[in-house]
């Protein structure tokens, strides 16, 4: 059995344990916005309209479902 | 309890007896446990049950089970737990649950960003959740310090910086999380198609299963750098935040040749932060800086920076391949390079460049100066009359300048001088240092550079001709370049005696005592009187002069000085002083006005002051010798204005306007012009009356608005340039120095051949300013047209001083001949029915007539179905030349209407001949819009620099300081109103000399009753205060004397 005071260090968190709700950029334009077109195009496909599209898709998915829990399941290793 | 680990790649959650006890609990607890939480669906099947080693203080290593979950599913559940834990879950687990809200957050927001890892073996795509900047860094910080010690209680993660693991578990989440949201949909897997550029193999593996970026190397480096210098304006945050790659070179060591550049990352600050390579290396044993930006990433950059920088800097070639980069060393061949161009080449690709300070070449580089002296002076310093009517000549006629020749075919006597910089070489240490044969040398104990094949022709020039005589045009053109590309390191000019003087702008010390004209119905501010010397000086060497000063600073004036100077000091024709007889003149009498205003091709007369009488015409015998009168080229639509300024200022003047069906020609024409002694007329006739105006050789041709001869090959710029005149002088607003063409152009027409042929200042100056952002040519191109170009701004001090706050002035404009056919009918029509009309109806026939009065001389298209903008209207002509200039100057303009549809016919005007998006306030624009349409124009640097607005929606309660010109496009008759919207601008905050243009019409209704309003009389009064509504009191006789339109209204050419 382990002394009592050091197991408390162990398993509890100091006192900055708390939210981190202000350390995103909510409200803030969005990462595309703030980077604007890329440097580097291909010919025939729209880079930055498709990385748009995966943006729109992937905050649409996390709004509607948290972070997705009925979304399919990882492959299994 | 359940206790939750994170292994940099998993979740892992085991179940302790209770607080106090760790002893581990089966798995089947844990399931137990997380089932009460939040139902047995959370756990996902994939978790699986894994023997762990848990280092636990005070216990040892003791073994564990627990549930293993992947990225996406802890994510998964953890967002579902409760808000608030029970006692069941362990701070440990309060930790990851609260990481993976920022998490979701971040993806709901769009504050994510995918990445490329630099290779270790593979090039791998990620996604990384964006955070704050520094200061959210450290919060994040302080927050991994407070975890739980059981968080890093593996044998794995025992040594990994707190934050390093929270790192890791934003990250694989988020990458996770991406991921499966893009899974099984057939439109993102479009992107695993084969083949595909490199960008796109790199979208396939941030959304694939495999995170490696597959190609070739240089390839992957090329997007690995595009990558990195696309994400930079997120991931430079903190305190070394915008760093950039630098180069700082330092002077050989005693006793070496090699000179040493130093690597370092510096800030954009004022004292900059600089971490030097070698600090940047040793900060590698550190753990983290900020999330996202490990030191590692950091370095990463560096190098990538310095493969980016090799592309301007070969030598870096030589290091590339270095563990640890931290400088290199140059030879005195490539520091040279590096100082004369790798260095700018660098700079210019965002690198921060460091030289010594005597490396800029204006201090240490070889050149040679041509110094010149005059062979004669001007005129005798008995001479205590400058004689204006005819410069390099005597009283007799005789020339004054040796050989008889003036301005730029005056003969100077030259000798070459060799200059470091300003200082000067003699012969024997130029010959000793170029024997040195090493472009980077000592001298008097400093670094100068010589450029070897420059030195060498420098030294084949001084052999051939160390000194002799050359005309002063020959002398400038050799001295900057003009005479032959021969690679000699020419560097300008320096004069003596009246040449000194010419070069420095400083006037003769008789010409800088010279008073305003007496005749000169107004008063020069102390800078329009130095403006004034100056053409005065360059008249009296037989020099061009293009004086082109700011905007509203009074070019119109000081030229009319300039004329009225001559007026005063010729003779007229048969030797006698012009009579001049007063005639008196109702000034408040709108047919007063139109009687004294000519139609085309006829005198002009003073409207309310003197009338001139004219001199009866006397035959001059030689009339291409003796013609006294200046010829000014005006655009057509400010031909109005200069008559008006040349009556208010100069009524002693008489002033032929040459324009329109009715101008003479021939013989007739040359007969006519001995009577005048301004002869105005427009940029079209030059061409088109060139027989004519060949046939008088001019005392002076002007140019107004002298851009408009900006191309060259015009047939209106070759005409100019064939009309003989003895002067030349050039008026314009814009800083022509900065538009080439132009400058040669009106050049041209000033000096001829001073700036060589078009090809030759094309090579020596249009390519290398224009097109390789050669600064130094560029300095020295202003330093040669310097002596003849006068420049001030509103913000030179000796301006300044003497201007106030706020400068208002009017801007005569003309008619176009279909405004002045539409004026006309209108007029009639309102007339003919206001006739047979009386009360409330009259009332209404006339003010509507009014309005429309007013519209056409605003723009036709107002009352015509045609839309088309372009040269219709004399005014929004006018108006888009000086925004023109406005935007040149870097300025910003509001523009008042009191029309929606013309704010709308403007707003497209300026786009398309200016190429600027103005902003347009009126009473249809929704509040938030219109705030945010003044947040736009009034946040410093805005691209939007002119702001139309209805009068009615603009005219109050709004702060626009932003501008310092006020344009009102038409009137409001009010002054009261007028000066509300002007206060826009003047008020507090403006920190600029504000101008306000008020647009007049000429000949128009506009104009009268502006003038009745200039007169404040008892009419101006009634005028303020009834709006339009006194008009409709008039007879139908008064109301045709205010509304009749005057012939000289229309521009014509």
């Amino acid at each position: 059995m382990a002394d009592p005071e050091t197991n408390l260090d162990f398993i509890d968190a100091g006192v900055d344990l708390h939210s981190l709700d202000d350390l995103t950029h909510d409200g803030k334009p969005t990462v595309l916005d703030r980077l604007g077109p890329a440097h580097f195009r291909s010919k025939g496909f729209s880079f930055m309209g498709f990385l748009q599209t995966v943006y729109d898709h992937v905050a649409e998915q996390t709004q509607r479902n948290g972070s997705s829990p009925e979304a399919p399941a990882e492959p299994a290793e | 309890m359940l206790i939750a680990i994170w292994d940099t790649t998993h979740l892992l959650i085991w179940a302790s007896v209770s607080r106090d006890d760790l002893q581990p609990q089966p798995v089947e607890h844990v399931r137990t446990l997380l089932g009460d939480l939040a139902g047995d669906a959370l756990l996902p099947a994939t978790a699986e049950q894994v023997a762990i080693d848990v280092d636990v203080t005070g216990l040892g290593k003791i073994a564990v089970n627990a549930l293993r979950l992947k990225p996406a599913d802890a994510i998964d559940l953890l967002t579902t737990l409760p808000d608030t834990l029970p006692a069941t879950c362990s701070d440990s687990v309060r930790v990851w649950t609260i990481l993976a809200k920022i998490v979701v957050k971040s993806l709901s927001t769009q504050q994510f960003y995918p990445t490329l890892k630099h290779p270790t073996e593979s090039y791998g795509a990620t996604w990384q959740p964006l955070l704050g900047g520094r200061a959210e860094v450290e919060k994040l910080e302080r927050f991994a310090h407070a975890m739980p010690g059981v968080c890093r209680s593996l044998e794995s993660t025992k040594d990994v910086h707190p934050l390093r693991l929270v790192e890791t578990f934003l990250s694989e989440t988020t990458d996770a999380l991406v991921r499966r949201s893009v899974a099984n949909d057939s439109f993102f897997a479009r992107v695993h198609q084969r083949p595909a550029a490199v960008d796109v193999r790199w979208l396939s593996a941030l959304l694939g299963e495999s995170r490696e970026v597959e190609g070739e190397a240089h390839e992957l480096q090329q997007l690995y750098d595009d990558v990195h210098l696309w994400l930079a304006p997120i991931t430079d945050t903190g305190e070394q935040a915008n760093l950039r790659l630098g180069f700082l070179l330092r002077e050989p060591a005693e006793g070496t040749e090699l000179w040493p550049v130093d690597f370092r990352l510096v800030g954009d600050e004022d004292e900059p932060t600089i971490l030097t390579a070698p600090e940047l290396w040793r900060q590698q044993a550190s753990p983290l800086t900020s999330l996202g930006r490990t030191i590692a990433e950091r370095q990463e950059k560096f190098i990538a920076e310095l493969r980016r920088a090799m592309e301007y800097f070969p030598s870096i070639e030589r290091i590339i391949h270095s563990e640890k980069p931290t400088g290199l060393e140059l030879t005195p061949v490539e520091a040279f390079a590096f100082m004369r161009s790798w260095g700018h080449s660098l700079e210019e690709a965002a690198f921060h460049v460091d030289l010594p300070d005597w490396a800029s070449p204006e201090d240490s580089e070889l050149s040679l100066r041509l110094s010149i002296t005059p062979t004669d002076e001007l005129y005798d310093d008995d001479d205590d009359v400058f004689d204006a009517a005819a410069p390099g000549e005597a009283r007799n006629g005789q020339p004054l300048t040796a050989g008889g020749r003036v301005g730029l075919d005056s003969i100077v006597r030259f000798d070459w001088r060799v200059a470091i910089g300003q200082t000067n070489l003699t012969i024997a240490e130029f010959e000793s240092l170029v024997s040195k044969q090493s472009p980077l040398v000592k001298f008097k104990d400093r670094w100068v550079q010589i450029d070897l094949e420059a030195a060498r022709k420098a030294q084949d020039t001084m052999t051939k001709s160390a000194s002799g005589k050359l005309t002063l045009g020959e002398a400038f053109r050799v001295a900057y370049g003009l005479a032959g590309d021969d690679g000699v390191p020419v560097g300008g000019l320096s004069g003596a005696d009246w040449v000194g003087r010419l070069l420095d702008q400083v006037p003769d010390a008789k010409l800088q005592e010279l008073p305003q004209p007496e005749t000169f119905l107004g008063e020069l501010r102390p800078y329009q009187l130095r403006g004034l010397q100056w053409m005065a000086y360059l008249d009296r060497l037989g020099l061009g002069a293009c004086l082109a000063d700011d905007m509203g600073l009074g070019k119109t004036i000081q030229f009319i000085a300039l004329m009225l100077m001559d007026h005063a000091a010729s003779p007229s024709p048969q030797g006698e002083k012009t009579e001049v007889r007063e005639t008196p003149v109702e000034a408040d009498s709108p047919a007063s006005a139109e009687a004294s205003v000519s139609t085309s091709g006829t005198e002009i007369t003073p409207a309310t002051a003197n009338v001139v009488a004219m001199a009866e015409p006397v035959p001059d015998p030689l009339p291409q010798e003796r013609g006294m009168a200046t010829l000014l080229f005006a655009p057509a639509s400010v031909i109005g204005n200069w008559t008006r300024e040349l009556e208010r200022f100069a009524p002693s003047l008489r002033v032929l306007a040459h324009h329109g069906p009715e101008r003479k020609h021939g013989e007739a024409f040359v007969e006519n012009v001995k009577k005048y002694d301004v002869v105005i007329t427009g940029y079209a006739l030059a061409h088109r009356d060139l027989e004519d105006l060949k046939r008088v050789m001019w005392h002076r041709v002007a140019l107004d608005e002298a851009q408009k001869v900006k191309n060259p090959s015009s047939a209106a710029s070759a005409a100019i340039r064939a009309i003989p005149a003895r002067r030349r002088v050039a008026l314009t607003g814009t800083p022509i120095e900065n538009h080439l063409s132009e400058l040669w152009s009106i050049m041209e027409v000033l000096n001829p051949g001073l700036l060589g042929s078009p090809a030759q200042f094309r090579q020596r100056f249009v390519i290398p300013v224009e097109k390789m952002n050669d600064h130094r040519r560029g300095q020295l191109l202003r330093e040669m047209i310097r002596p003849f170009v006068l420049r001030r701004t509103k913000s030179d001090p000796e301006v300044a001083v003497n201007l106030p706050a706020k400068m208002e002035m009017r801007v005569f404009t003309s008619l176009t001949p279909e405004q002045a056919a539409m004026y006309e009918r209108i007029t009639a029509e309102m007339l003919a029915s206001v006739e047979n009309a009386s009360g409330i109806r009259r009332r209404g026939l006339i003010l509507a007539g009014l309005t429309r009065l007013k519209q056409v001389c605003d723009h036709p298209a107002l009352l015509t179905e045609s839309k088309h903008i372009d040269g219709r209207s004399g005014k929004a002509e006018r108006l888009v030349d000086m925004l023109e200039e406005v935007l040149g100057e870097g300025e910003a303009a509001l523009v008042f209407t009191q029309y929606r549809e013309m704010g709308h016919l403007l707003e497209e005007l300026i786009r398309k001949r200016l190429d600027h998006d103005p902003l347009f306030l009126h009473g249809g624009v929704p509040v938030k819009d219109r705030d945010t349409m003044i947040e736009t124009f009034q946040k410093a640097g805005s691209k939007q620099r002119i702001f139309i607005l209805s009068l009615r929606a603009g005219g109050l309660g709004l702060n626009l300081t932003a501008a310092n010109h006020v344009f009102h496009y038409d009137r409001w008759w009010n002054p009261a109103v007028e000066a509300q919207a002007t206060d826009r601008a003047h008020r507090i905050g403006q920190n600029k000399i504000v101008q306000v243009h008020k647009f007049v019409s000429i000949g128009t209704v506009e104009e009268r009753i502006d003038k009745l309003l200039a007169d404040k009389t008892a009419l101006a009064e009634n005028i303020v205060t009834s709006g339009d509504q006194w008009l409709t009191n008039l007879s139908t006789d008064d109301l045709k004397k205010y509304l009749a339109l005057s012939s000289e209204a229309v521009e014509e050419e």
